[in-house]
């Protein structure tokens, strides 16, 4: 017996872009906002590589592998 | 003695070939009875076993008695079988599909937690140079891009 998600919850993590890495960018920031930003980022990671292999465990080959 | 008593059973030959007769008869009655209970109770219990099969255990047109549902039970046989195997077909599958989705989640896992490290090892090292001036640079985005797993914007 199969049971299929609904395809909004087959969808695969969204990557928007980051932040820039343009050489001419400096800011000044924060030890605590830094640490902040720091943390956004590795929850964000995790949470799209875990939405990534839920969808390939459902729909298996659906979401592109990380290398 | 003996002769009388011969005389007397000669003269009552008729008498004892009747009861003879009278006794094959009475005997052969009482098997006719039980044989054809027996018969009655085979045929009850046939006509029981045929209509749990669903189908009339009578004959119909050319069809002998029985045949039909002897059929029906034979492709109810068969049926039983084949989804017998059907299921244990199914279920071999269903587990070989478990055990290549479980070896692919588990590649992926690994390589996801591969990246993590290593992305966090280069963002401690950028956040590292920043911590005495507070002040950030390509390289910091860099690794906050890493850590994030996302691609840098234009």
């Amino acid at each position: 017996m199969k049971d299929t998600p609904p395809a909004e919850l087959l969808r695969c993590a969204t990557r928007p872009e980051g932040l820039p890495e343009d050489p001419s960018l400096i800011a000044q920031i924060p030890t605590k906002i830094r640490a902040g930003i720091i943390r956004l980022a590795r929850a964000f990671a995790g949470n799209a590589d875990r939405t990534d292999r839920l969808v390939n465990w459902n729909v298996p080959g659906s979401c592109p592998k990380p290398e | 003695m003996i002769r009388t008593l011969f005389a007397k059973v000669k003269a009552e030959a008729f008498f004892l070939v009747l009861l003879a007769v009278a006794a094959v008869g009475a005997w052969l009655y009482v098997q006719y009875r039980q044989v054809s209970a027996d018969r009655d109770d085979l045929r009850h219990r046939a006509e029981l076993i045929c209509a749990g099969s669903g189908v009339d255990f009578a004959a119909i047109g050319n069809t002998g008695r029985g045949v039909r549902c002897a059929q029906t039970v034979a492709g109810l046989v068969k049926f039983k079988s084949d989804s017998d195997q059907l299921a244990a077909a199914t279920l071999a599958q269903a587990m070989a599909d478990h055990d290549a989705r479980q070896n692919d989640d588990t590649r992926a896992a690994r390589a996801a937690a591969e990246a993590a490290s290593s992305a966090a090892q280069r963002m401690e090292m950028a956040d590292a140079q920043a911590e005495r001036t507070n002040l950030v640079d390509s390289d910091w985005f860099r690794a906050v891009n890493g850590v994030a797993g996302l691609r840098p914007a234009r």
